[in-house]
């Protein structure tokens, strides 16, 4: 069958693959992307070629030689990018080949599956509501295919189709059983966000001046308060003189299930954390996390960390008990004594801090007091430091930020001969009380100091002795005002604007709960609640089809009767000397052989007929009620009527 | 093989009899509509399959939505497709008639009291039309092969509405028959006989009298305005120079067989002549013989007579 495509649908064809490819640059390089530009542009402007054949084998030629391409560039892009390349390959030599509607099926084939690639990179409710109006005007292009030409979509229609539909999509994506991960997917490689693995004097103050996401927490009591809210998500353990970088030993996996040490003495605390894609496996976690989800597992130190790299957004429970972290493997202690020879001011300064101290507790109590007392200075703006970063920090410039003070801090102690290491997170957040949830952005990225004792890594924050501030109220309380202007972008700075994206941020967050967080637990949860609510379910389900059957039957109701109205009448009065009436007999004929038999009431019968017949042929309303008055008042007369067949029978 | 390859048609031509016996009109209901996935909607299926696994793999609730809801666009369209069909009421014109060979065109009436959208029909498969929009017409072709009076096949009303994922299907069967008669076949000696009686024909052309109408005159003599007048007695023009022109007696010999064939394709050719020109003729076949005359009528007649001998 020969059904050419309009000029439409080839034009909306190619803008839905135009956008396709705009929403996955992130897979393409941007050669590839130049290509199929042109590769579209090749059939401008639209018209049908006579020399089809042609045509065809020099598109083949074109497509296999891009083909050789990408294979060339596949270590590049991976797997899964070079799967999309193929795809977008695919359909657009399909759209600059196509001419009749049969052809287009393999083209809206690869639209679908690109449009659900889209959303492998975005999650953001914006963009995903613009694939989402972009899969519904590939639908609507597909519904033009095949409907008349001068068919118009009706909204009744289309409202009724969305009843019919909405009810079936949510009710599936509620309940339909969802499967573990069935093989390991190529993971694209792209720019890792967040901390980094090692940490520099100056990567932290980087971080905080960019304004993004890092996680948002959900907790399911009160919020803990901001003093407790230290976020751990790398811990440092490797000094060179300089730097703190991560230790190998977190590369290493962990026992999938950890005993917590002592479960019932201290608090717990549990929450929920939707953290942003940031290409990492390491997530955030609160003192010492218990119990975990299955998207998460545990990591050395007590960290948590994701199964695959976090390369879209990942929604994940904890509880945690917000205490010190006990020690993870014998060798911990050992790990984080190591002193290098760099720094030789700060190791004599060590020395004589532990001259004066008693005990560990002591030690901090001197540290704090050496910072709180001499002039040291909280900055965004620390001057660089040389070769001996620790001893330029403390003993010329005294002016940093956390990662200074912590570093610092950490060197003074393994000096002392106490185990320290530096821990990267972040620490406090915005609260927003009417959605209850915590905003954690990269601004608030902080780092402090864990030190051995006690039986654990108790944790010293020396910011928190410089600036309190910092801790208590957030970056901003402890910054300076030109500092401020230096975090804040120009726009940002409109409070109109601000409030804005704050609110789109707050519908994002919604979003992120009820539709992204949405998993096989909440799912267990629902048919669990589903189970125990099913009586009520199965009355609302027979009050439901009560209420259908009722519907139906007053539209059945509704519809014309087989019958006018008259006969209806006349065969409710007359009764059984009418199952005498042969079929094709005329009414007035049967009146007059029952006139002949009942003499007596010729006159009540000659008014009925006349009335009948004024009834039915000339459509009379008058001779109609008349006929119905006449019918009931008689009614006993016509009851007794005689038949002759009945007198003989009888 | 081919023994059960029929027998498995038979079968299910039996199957379709009893779902829905010989009619008319048959109005299309649930019972006889048949609706299975295209080879498009087969690969849709696929689609949402992989959209599933995808979905579940990356874990990504987006993906699962994207597939679900193409799930529920896929009932949509179960229920688009099957109301689109449900409902018409399908008949044809009674009188259906063409020469051997010729391809018939069968009016077919689809009457819904909903517009329905792009329906097909068709006898056989690779000869399909569309239904125009808004007309409730079709003319469906149908391919004579044969001389005879043959039950009109299965008619297949079909509509791919609306995503082209489902192939929705009524194969009717309609209780009307057609005629196919033979085939004309042009001859020499027809077409000296054909000027011969054109010469004639030409001679009447100047009528001077009328005389009283008589059934089986050609309507192309009668006095129209006369008629107009007089409803009563109508006359036609007559041309008393020229006597009544000869019947020509057409004669089928008694041969069988491709021998028969051409006789009665020959036949026909002199007959549908002759009724051009307005002569009368009469037809004598296997001992069977109509009178002459002339006219419509009468040309059907013969026609029919000589497609069933």
């Amino acid at each position: 069958m020969l059904v050419l495509l309009s000029r439409q649908a080839l034009l909306s064809f190619y803008a839905i693959l135009i956008a396709v490819i705009v929403l996955l640059h992130q897979a393409l390089p941007l050669w590839y992307s130049a290509i199929l530009v042109v590769l579209l542009l090749y059939r401008w402007p639209l018209q049908q070629s006579s020399s089809k054949v042609n045509k065809l084998k020099r598109i083949n030629i074109i497509a296999a030689s891009i083909l050789l391409l990408l294979l060339i560039s596949i270590k590049q892009s991976g797997v899964f990018h070079f799967m999309i390349q193929i795809l977008l390959l695919s359909a657009t030599c399909r759209l600059v080949l196509i001419h009749q509607r049969h052809d287009s099926h393999q083209l809206l084939w690869v639209l679908y599956f690109l449009l659900a690639c889209c959303f492998i990179f975005y999650q953001s409710m914006l963009v995903s509501l613009l694939i989402l109006a972009l899969l519904m005007f590939t639908l609507y292009s597909h519904y033009q295919l095949y409907a008349s030409k001068q068919h118009k979509i009706q909204l009744l229609q289309l409202g009724k189709a969305i009843l019919l539909t909405l009810p079936i999509w949510i009710s599936m994506f509620l309940l339909f059983p969802r499967l573990q991960p069935l093989w390991r997917i190529p993971t694209a490689e792209t720019a890792v966000t967040g901390l980094a693995d090692s940490l520099d004097p100056g990567s932290i103050e980087n971080l905080v001046q960019s304004d993004k996401l890092a996680f948002r927490a959900i907790f399911e009591d009160s919020l803990p308060p901001r003093q407790q809210l230290y976020w751990r998500a790398k811990v440092y353990e490797d000094f060179d003189g300089r730097s703190w970088t991560v230790n190998q030993r977190f590369e290493r996996r962990q026992p999938a299930s950890r005993q917590p040490v002592n479960n019932n003495v201290e608090r717990t605390l549990s929450y929920q954390i939707i953290a942003e894609v940031s290409n990492q496996r390491s997530l955030f976690a609160l003192g010492m996390p218990v119990q975990y989800t299955s998207v998460v597992r545990p990591a050395s130190a007590y960290l948590v960390e994701a199964r695959r790299p976090v390369s879209q957004r990942l929604s994940y429970q904890l509880t945690s008990i917000l205490s010190a972290v006990p020690e993870d493997i014998a060798l911990e202690q050992r790990l984080n004594s190591r002193t290098v020879s760099a720094n030789p001011k700060t190791k004599a300064l060590a020395r004589e801090l532990t001259s004066k101290a008693s005990s560990t507790a002591g030690l901090i109590d001197q540290i704090s007091e050496m910072f709180r007392q001499q002039p040291y200075f909280y900055s965004l703006n620390p001057p660089g430091l040389g070769e001996n970063s620790i001893d330029a920090f403390l003993f010329d410039s005294r002016t940093g930020f956390c990662s200074h003070y912590a570093s610092a801090t950490a060197v003074l102690l393994r000096e002392a001969g106490v185990p320290a290491r530096v821990v990267g997170g972040y620490q406090g957040g915005v609260w927003h009380e009417e959605q209850q949830y915590l905003e954690v952005r990269q601004r608030e990225a902080h780092a402090w100091v864990e030190y051995y004792d006690n039986n654990g890594w108790q944790r010293f924050d020396p910011t928190a002795v410089i600036a309190p501030e910092r801790v208590l109220a957030g970056l901003d309380a402890a910054l300076s005002a030109d500092e401020q202007d230096q975090l804040q972008a120009n726009w940002r700075r409109l409070s109109a604007f601000n409030y804005l994206s704050q609110q789109l941020l707050h519908l994002d967050y919604y979003w992120s709960v009820w539709v992204l967080g949405f998993d096989d637990n909440q799912q267990h949860n629902l048919w669990q609640q589903l189970k125990a609510a099913g009586k009520l379910l199965a009355l609302l389900g027979t009050l439901l089809i009560t209420v259908l059957i009722l519907w139906w039957y007053l539209h059945l109701q509704r519809q014309p009767a087989e019958f006018a109205a008259p006969v209806l009448l006349v065969r409710r009065y007359f009764g059984k000397v009418l199952a005498n009436k042969p079929a094709g007999q005329h009414f007035s004929q049967f009146i007059a052989e029952l006139k002949a038999h009942n003499l007596a009431d010729a006159n009540l019968l000659g008014k009925i007929d006349m009335l009948y017949q004024r009834a039915v042929y000339a459509d009379d309303q008058q001779a109609l009620l008349q006929l119905e008055q006449h019918l009931k008042q008689n009614a006993s007369t016509l009851a007794r009527l005689n038949w002759p067949e009945k007198q003989t029978s009888a | 093989m081919k023994s059960l390859k029929s027998r498995l048609t038979q079968w299910f031509n039996h199957w379709l009899d009893k779902r829905q016996p010989k009619a008319r009109a048959v109005t299309l209901t649930q019972k006889i509509i048949y609706i299975l996935p295209s080879r498009f909607g087969l690969w849709y299926i696929l689609l949402l399959v992989l959209l599933y696994l995808l979905g579940t793999n990356y874990q990504n609730n987006l993906i699962l939505l994207m597939s679900y809801m193409l799930v529920s666009v896929l009932l949509l369209a179960l229920t688009l497709a099957w109301r689109n069909l449900h409902n018409i009421t399908v008949s044809c014109a009674p009188v259906l008639s063409a020469y051997a060979t010729e391809t018939l065109m069968v009016p077919v009436t689809l009457h819904a009291t909903t517009p329905r959208q792009q329906l097909q029909c068709y006898f056989k498969q690779h000869q399909q039309t569309f239904v125009a929009d808004n007309s409730q017409q079709v003319m469906v072709p149908l391919v004579t092969e044969h001389r005879g009076y043959f039950p009109l096949p299965r008619l297949s009303v079909i509509s791919y509405y609306p995503f082209g994922l489902f192939n929705c299907k009524s194969m009717l069967n309609l209780d009307y028959h057609y005629w196919v008669f033979p085939k004309p076949l042009a001859t020499e000696a027809i077409n000296s006989l054909g000027e011969n009686s054109g010469n004639k024909n030409q001679l009447a052309d100047d009528y001077d009298t009328i005389r009283s109408y008589q059934a089986g005159d050609s309507l192309k003599l009668m006095l129209w305005k006369r008629l107009a007048r007089d409803p009563a007695t109508p006359v036609v023009k007559h041309a008393p120079t020229s006597p009544q022109p000869e019947p020509d007696w057409i004669n089928i010999p008694a041969v069988s067989g491709a021998a028969l064939e051409v006789a009665l394709s020959k036949a026909c050719y002199l007959m549908l002549q002759l009724e051009q020109r307005s002569k009368p003729y009469g037809l004598r076949i296997n001992n069977k013989s109509i009178s002459p005359s002339c006219g419509q009528q009468h040309l059907e007649r013969c026609l029919r007579e000589m497609a069933l001998c």
